[in-house]
C-alpha cells in the first residue's frame, strides 16, 4: 500500500514501526545526497542518514505537519551534520593548521586547451572546490548547500537552520564569497 | 549609474531578486555576473556517490533492530536495583548474543578473533564510560566549566566506539552511546547560560547513573575474564 508521508506518520504513532519502512525508503537517498554535500565523505554522510532516521523516530511526536516531512527531515540531517562538521574541523585545527597555499596550486586554463587538458583542469576545479567546501564554517556550508544544490529559499534555510532569513542569506553570501576567491586563480576571474 | 554590489548578483543567481533590467543595460555588471555565474555553476559538478535504488531497504536494515529495540512510550521509574540488574543483564545479553549470533561464513585468515574484538570493546568503552563518568559529575557538581578539548575528545571517542557497537550488533552499547553522545553534544556546546538546562538534562535522563552502572559491569566482567585466564 502506498501511504502518504503523513498517512505513514499518523502510522507510526500508534505503534505501527513498520509504516516506519516507508519513509526510511522513500527518503534515504534524498537524505544521503544532502548528508554527503554537507559532510562531503561517505562515512560521515552515511551516519548522518542513520541517525537522522533513528532521531526523527523518538521524536515523531514532535513532528507538527507544519512543514513537510521532507523539510524536517532535512532539517534534522542538516542539524546533525553541522555538528559533524564542527567536531571535525575542531579535530583538524588541532592537528595541523589551514594550508593558505592551497588555492593557488592550480593555472587559469586558456579558453581554447585541447580536450585533454581540460578534463584535468575540470578534476582540479573540482579539488578546490571541495577544499574550500571543507573550509567553510559549518553554517556556511549548510546554508549554501541548501540553497545551491537543494534549491530551498532563503526563509526556509533560516527554519531549517533554526537562524534569521537573514543570517541564512548573509551565510550563503559569505560561503559563495570564499567559493569564487578559492576559484579565482582557476577560472581567471575577478 | 552605480553598480550592482556581489550580494545584489548572487541573490539574482538564485532568483531571489531580480535585476534583469540592471543587467541589460550595464556591460560591467554583465561581466561581474557572468563570473560569479561561471564559479557557482562549477560548484554543480562536486560528485556525489550513487546510492541505487535498494538502498533505502538498506538503511532500514541497519536501523530497524534499534528501533524495535527502543520504548516508544514514557519509562516506567524501577527500582535502582532493578534498573542495575536490567542493564547488566543487557550488557550480558549482548555479549553472548554477538558470541552466538555470527553466522556459519568461515572468519577470513587476518580476523580479530570475536572474544578479542569483544574484549578490546569491553575494555575502551569501560574506560571511555569511566572518562565520561567523571565530565558529567563534573558538569553537575562543580561551579567551573570543563575544558573544551576533552569533551571534544570524548565525543569523537564515543562516535568510534558507538559505531563499533553497531557494527558488533550490540544494541545496548549503541543505545547507550547514543544517549551519552546527545548529552555530550549539549555539554559541549552549552553557553555558560545554558549550564541549569544541561544539568537538568543530565539529571532527567539519568545518563550519569546509566554510564556509572554500565561502566561497572564492563569492569566487573574484565575481572572475571582476567581470573578465568590466570587459572
Amino acid at each position: 500500500m502506498e501511504w502518504t508521508d503523513q498517512e505513514a506518520v499518523e502510522r507510526v504513532r500508534t505503534g505501527d514501526s513498520d509504516a516506519f519502512r516507508v519513509i526510511v525508503e522513500r527518503h534515504s537517498r534524498n537524505l544521503f545526497r544532502l548528508a554527503f554535500r554537507m559532510t562531503g565523505n561517505e562515512p560521515d554522510a552515511e551516519d548522518c542518514v542513520q541517525e537522522t532516521f533513528l532521531r526523527a523516530y523518538r521524536q515523531i511526536r514532535a513532528f507538527d505537519g507544519r512543514s513537510s516531512l521532507r523539510t524536517w527531515l532535512y532539517c534534522i540531517a542538516a542539524n546533525y551534520s553541522r555538528d559533524l562538521i564542527r567536531m571535525r574541523q575542531r579535530r583538524q585545527e588541532r592537528i595541523q593548521p589551514p594550508d593558505a597555499e592551497a588555492g593557488d596550486r592550480i593555472e587559469a586554463l586558456p579558453a581554447q586547451a585541447p580536450l585533454p587538458d581540460r578534463v584535468a583542469w575540470s578534476g582540479q576545479v573540482r579539488e578546490i572546490l571541495g577544499t574550500a567546501m571543507d573550509r567553510l564554517s559549518p553554517l556556511e556550508r549548510s546554508a549554501f548547500v541548501l540553497r545551491h544544490h537543494e534549491g530551498k529559499r532563503l526563509e526556509e534555510i533560516g527554519a531549517i537552520l533554526g537562524i534569521q532569513p537573514n543570517a541564512a542569506k548573509q551565510s550563503v553570501f559569505r560561503a559563495v564569497q570564499k567559493l569564487r576567491r578559492a576559484l579565482q586563480p582557476a577560472m581567471g576571474v575577478r | 549609474m552605480s553598480h550592482l554590489s556581489e550580494e545584489q548578483l548572487m541573490l539574482h543567481y538564485y532568483r531571489e531578486g531580480d535585476e534583469s533590467r540592471h543587467l541589460d543595460s550595464c556591460p560591467a555588471c554583465r561581466n561581474e555576473f557572468a563570473a560569479l555565474q561561471a564559479a557557482l555553476d562549477a560548484a554543480d559538478d562536486l560528485p556525489v556517490p550513487e546510492r541505487g535504488a535498494g538502498y533505502g531497504g538498506e538503511v532500514w536494515r541497519r536501523i530497524a533492530p534499534r528501533i524495535a529495540a527502543r520504548p516508544r512510550t514514557r519509562v516506567i521509574q524501577f527500582p535502582r536495583w532493578a534498573a542495575i540488574a536490567a542493564v547488566a543483564a543487557m550488557l550480558l545479553l549482548a555479549f553472548y548474543a554477538g558470541r552466538f549470533s555470527r553466522g556459519p561464513q568461515p572468519a577470513p585468515a587476518t580476523a580479530i578473533p570475536a572474544e578479542v574484538r569483544e574484549r578490546i570493546l569491553r575494555v575502551t568503552v569501560g574506560d571511555h564510560l569511566e572518562r565520561s563518568q567523571r565530565v558529567l559529575a563534573e558538569v553537575v557538581n562543580s561551579e567551573d566549566p570543563v575544558e573544551p578539548e576533552r569533551v571534544e575528545g570524548l565525543l569523537s571517542e564515543n562516535r568510534l566506539y558507538r559505531q563499533a557497537a553497531r557494527r558488533e550488533g550490540n544494541v545496548p552499547v549503541t543505545i547507550l552511546l547514543e544517549e551519552l553522545e546527545r548529552v555530550l553534544l549539549e555539554v559541549a556546546h552549552a553557553v555558560p547560560d545554558d549550564r541549569g538546562r544541561v544539568r537538568r538534562l543530565i539529571e532527567s535522563e539519568g545518563i550519569l547513573f546509566k554510564v556509572r552502572v554500565a561502566g561497572s559491569t564492563l569492569r566487573d566482567k574484565e575481572k572475571i575474564w582476567k581470573v578465568k585466564s590466570w587459572l
